[in-house]
């Protein structure tokens, strides 16, 4: 007797909880990239992970910072077997609207999404690409640096080739009055140009530098940082990995694998069958402080605790 | 690159070794002061603290006021944090002062102040940089103006209101913050020729640091030379008063809503009001103020004001080692 209510105790819990029988439905993403996976992927592949409706298989597709590879990669993309498409980067965004027709792309670090024409604004993107944005609140982050170091020059070194850092540098002007500095601007043509820049910016005396989100800079950022730390020219960056791989004293932008989460949002909403168009772009409001305390040291430049306490060392 | 070498740790636990590594320092420049006192019979202690109060001090706050965002509310609550302080440690002067019916009434200016010149402006900058140091500006500016009035007073000395308006820090104090709120856009080379004078004064403020815990070891070994003891249990009845009265003076901040501990999407304005808390709990900290006692006309102190100068300043090391540990550990990452 007690067998028999074991086993249809047992035959019930099976039928009322089917979970486990129904299966995930199985969609495939395309992940386009510029310069293989950061933080950021692995924040979008932990969130699509999480989802109880879909199974994701997401192929990588890495330019390895070639155009010319890119313009291959999305050439063929197979509209059919990719649900939507995950790109990362400004440059990468704007050719995937470009060159793929029908496919939903989820951006990811686009710092200026409209003035790039990606989309039309920031709460209605209006056409087949949403995601998040990795626009840093400048306010916010030359209070951080006040707190750090007095700038009355401040370089801006950024690739002459990118359209992208000409509207983070609108943003750093319209700061100059409030904080009391001047921007002297100094655009890097290609490879050969890094020593000729750099020899201007050491020329000019800059009290620090700050770089754009610029993937050329981030590809030579040992060497330009490396050339600033020799002449001890604090510098301020955005992406947080230049201040574990290159050296740079700090990084003062929003979190890359929260980032990843937000953008992964949009595409379990677009995978639903939201469109696009209407998904707001995702922005991390918070700036993520990142510092290197042995360039601080090199730098002779003295970290306040209350930074320390709320940012990820690097030594 | 070094990638294989790179460390990526939480910034508290680095908080924690680097404030612990300026402890340390301030403390070796202070037994400096000491010795070099020691080695040259201590007589430049008027000397030395006339520098700080004329030159070293105004340009050190006004490097920090300049620079740094502050609201008037921050301010507001520094001073009044300062007027809090001397007003609780009231009753401790009292009875400290009616112990010794014959003697002067100094005692009270050592119990109701703390030494924020030498100490807490030094070390408000070397844990907090330059945001740190704005707020203590205030809280030793306040400090400054209760010293000059109301201790003078009760010390039985004239008041003198006169000699406060005209000092250089009062000075600093007000000339940083009309260049900050009538934000000067001079022409090209004028402007450049002011961030020079600006640099000048930066690295003049820089050289405070180091002669400012100078002369409080200085001032330490001159206190011993005159004969006071090393201990004095009204100085550690102090050091154990004033932590609770800033504790206090913290919880009821936020109870009021006044420093709220919502980190919000503004982290800098969060940072800003455990800034704050850290300085009162660092203020909480300090020895009896000593530079009051140097200065021309004042009456030579007594050896048992002597012994609690000196005492509280020992008392202060432990202090301080403990309460920048609670900082650390309860405030920045409450």
């Amino acid at each position: 007797m007690i067998f028999r209510l074991m086993l249809l105790a047992a035959l019930s819990v099976a039928f009322l909880c089917p979970s486990g029988a129904i299966a995930k439905e199985r969609v495939e993403v395309a992940m386009v990239l510029w310069r293989g996976e950061t933080e950021a992927e692995k924040g979008f592949r932990e969130k699509l992970a999480t989802s109880p409706d879909y199974e994701v298989v997401i192929t990588v597709f890495d330019a390895g910072q070639s155009k010319e590879k890119l313009d291959r990669i999305l050439a063929g993309l197979d509209h059919k077997r990719f649900r939507l498409a995950y790109t990362f980067g400004t440059m990468v965004t704007q050719a995937a609207l470009q060159q793929t027709k029908e496919i939903p792309i989820i951006f990811n670090i686009v710092q200026r999404p409209v003035e790039g024409k990606i989309v039309a604004s920031m709460e209605h993107p209006g056409n087949r690409a949403t995601g998040a944005s990795n626009l840093v609140p400048m306010e916010g982050a030359f209070r951080t640096l006040g707190t750090l170091m007095n700038i009355r020059k401040l370089g801006f070194v950024y690739s002459s080739h990118d359209p992208a850092p000409r509207y983070q540098l609108a943003e750093i002007k319209k700061q100059q009055k409030r904080f009391g500095f001047k921007t002297l601007e100094f655009p890097i043509k290609g490879k050969e140009g890094i020593a000729t820049t750099m020899k201007q910016v050491i020329d000019a005396r800059v009290d620090a530098v700050i770089f754009p989100s610029d993937s050329f800079v981030k590809a030579n950022a040992s060497r330009i940082i490396g050339i600033l730390n020799k002449h001890r020219i604090p510098s301020v960056v955005v992406i947080p990995e230049m201040v574990s791989e290159n050296g740079a004293l700090i990084s003062l932008g929003p979190d890359y694998r929260t980032l990843g989460q937000l953008a992964a949002d949009n595409a379990l909403l677009v995978l639903k069958g939201n469109t696009p168009a209407d998904l707001p772009v995702r922005v991390v409001p918070q700036l993520a402080i990142s510092i290197n305390l042995a360039t601080a040291d090199r730098l002779g430049i003295h970290i306040p605790l209350q930074l320390l306490s709320v940012a990820t060392v690097v030594r | 690159m070094g990638t294989a070498t790179v460390i990526i740790s939480s910034g508290a636990i680095a908080a924690q070794f680097l404030s612990l590594r300026m402890l340390v320092t301030a403390m070796i420049i202070i037994v400096a002061g000491a010795l070099m006192a020691k080695w040259e019979g201590g007589g430049q202690q008027s000397t030395l603290a006339r520098l700080n109060s004329q030159i070293f001090i105004p340009c050190l706050i006004f490097s920090a006021l300049n620079r740094t965002p502050l609201a008037l509310s921050e301010a507001l609550t520094m001073g009044a944090g300062a007027l809090f302080f001397s007003l609780c440690s009231y009753p401790l002067a009292h009875w400290w002062v009616a112990r010794d019916p014959e003697g002067d009434r100094n005692g009270f200016i050592s119990m109701l102040f703390g030494s924020t010149s030498t100490i807490l402006l030094p070390l408000a900058y070397l844990l907090f940089g330059s945001q740190g140091l704005a707020k203590a500006a205030f809280f030793h500016l306040m400090n400054l103006f209760l010293i000059y009035t109301w201790g003078r007073w009760r010390a039985g000395h004239p008041t003198q209101l006169t000699a406060f308006l005209k000092t250089p820090t009062l000075h600093a104090v007000l000339l940083a913050l009309s260049l900050k709120l009538f934000e000067l856009e001079l022409p090209g080379q004028l402007q450049d020729l002011l961030w020079l004078v600006e640099k000048g004064i930066g690295m003049m403020a820089s050289g405070a640091l180091p002669i400012l815990l100078i002369s409080h070891g200085y001032a330490l070994y001159c206190l011993r030379s005159s004969g006071a003891a090393w201990w004095s249990g009204a100085a550690f009845l102090r050091m154990l008063w004033l932590p609770l009265v800033a504790t206090t003076l913290i919880l009821v901040l936020r109870a009021l809503g006044l420093a709220p501990l919502d980190k919000g999407y503004d982290l800098m304005h969060y940072l800003d009001l455990r800034t704050t808390e850290a300085i009162l709990l660092l203020a909480a900290a300090l020895p009896c103020t000593i530079s009051a006692f140097w200065r021309p006309g004042d009456s030579p102190l007594s050896k048992r004001d002597s012994s609690l100068l000196l005492s509280s300043a020992l008392l202060s090391i432990i202090a301080f080692g403990l309460l920048v540990f609670i900082i650390n550990r309860y405030i920045f990452n409450s």
